[in-house]
């Protein structure tokens, strides 16, 4: 018998259900082998858990596996990155300032200290002043011209902090070898 | 019955198939790259920031300690001699002291600025009319002296 093809441009067709079936077919190996990507992604996630565990406790965090962790540790970053800078701006302002008071300190609170404790040279301030760069002093003084080679304990320490004038407007003798002048004292801080 | 084209259907089923690889295991596999990629630069971002933050904290404290004597702003007011007029200029953290003193105030002022560690004459003018001697004891109220000054204020953040 012979076998006829009665409809020879005849497309062949597949039952819409059949089709349906095929489309499953073709997508399950993508779901399959996006199931196992899952699995190890979820295994990394923990992983990166346990291994930064230090580091995620200073936020008290736990990584999720998304894009939001990054968001979420960058934030984290860009705040102690600001806190580091204004404690920085604090340090130089806090050092700024100790570095100011040393001189004046050291200067105002040995002058007045020698004013204090000296009993051979009798000092009497006319006037003092002092802008943190520049110091003068007008002051009267009077002391036995015999000891003269421990006098002047002022301008002995001043010289050392910085560069002095010494200037004497006036000097006169008293009875019994004690000598009165008054003098002015110029001290320079920055231009040492 | 619905139906659908042989080829057609191949064609689609293909498709669907690279489609399918694209869009799910793919953009799995990109994740865990991001992972692997992302995680190990941020978290050494964070431990930069975080050691950065805790070294600059650290010598801050330090810093810090060597203002040992110092005092804040309410406690100042009270240490300030009572004869001397102050204004406080907060913002500046300036307080101008001025005023007509008996020599032991001159005394009392120079020696509370020059022994707390948070404060510092920006400018001292101290003018004896009469040149009397200013000893630490002497109150007597003839013998009165000038002083204007600018106290630099620091504050300390404990």
């Amino acid at each position: 018998m012979r076998e006829l093809n009665l409809y020879p441009s005849k497309r062949k067709r597949v039952k819409f259900t059949t089709f349906l079936i095929y489309i499953l077919i073709m997508l399950l190996p993508s779901i399959v082998a996006y199931c196992i990507l899952s699995v190890y992604w979820k295994k990394e996630v923990d992983h990166y858990n346990i291994i930064y565990k230090n580091t995620l406790s200073i936020i008290d965090y736990r990584f999720k596996g998304t894009r939001q962790d990054i968001d979420v540790l960058n934030r984290a970053s860009e705040s102690f990155s600001l806190k580091a800078t204004v404690l920085k701006t604090h340090q130089k302002e806090t050092l700024d300032f100790i570095k100011a008071s040393y001189i004046s300190k050291k200067v105002l609170k040995e002058i007045f200290n020698l004013w204090k404790t000296r009993e051979d040279e009798w000092m009497v301030l006319k006037e003092l002043f002092w802008d943190g760069k520049s110091l003068s002093i007008d002051m009267y003084r009077v002391y036995d011209s015999e000891t003269a080679k421990n006098m002047k304990s002022i301008e002995s320490f001043l010289q050392k902090v910085g560069r002095l004038k010494s200037e004497v407007i006036f000097d006169a003798d008293l009875i019994g070898g004690v000598k009165l002048e008054r003098v002015v004292l110029r001290l320079n801080v920055s231009g040492r | 019955m619905f139906q659908v084209d042989k080829r057609l259907a191949i064609f689609t089923g293909i498709l669907i198939f690279i489609l399918g690889f694209l869009l799910l295991p793919l953009n799995r596999y990109k994740d865990i790259l991001f992972l692997r990629n992302e995680y190990s630069v941020a978290t050494k971002k964070l431990v930069k920031s975080y050691n950065d933050y805790i070294l600059q904290r650290k010598n801050f404290k330090k810093i810090q300690a060597s203002l040992d004597r110092s005092v804040d702003i309410s406690e100042l007011r009270s240490l300030l001699p009572h004869s001397v007029r102050a204004n406080f200029d907060e913002k500046n953290n300036i307080i101008h002291v001025e005023g007509t003193i008996p020599p032991k105030d001159v005394y009392k002022l120079l020696s509370l600025v020059t022994t707390t560690s948070n404060l510092r004459f920006e400018k001292l003018h101290i003018k004896n009319p009469i040149a009397i001697p200013i000893t630490v004891s002497s109150s007597a109220m003839s013998a009165m002296i000038n002083v204007v000054c600018d106290i630099k204020y620091l504050e300390v953040r404990r």
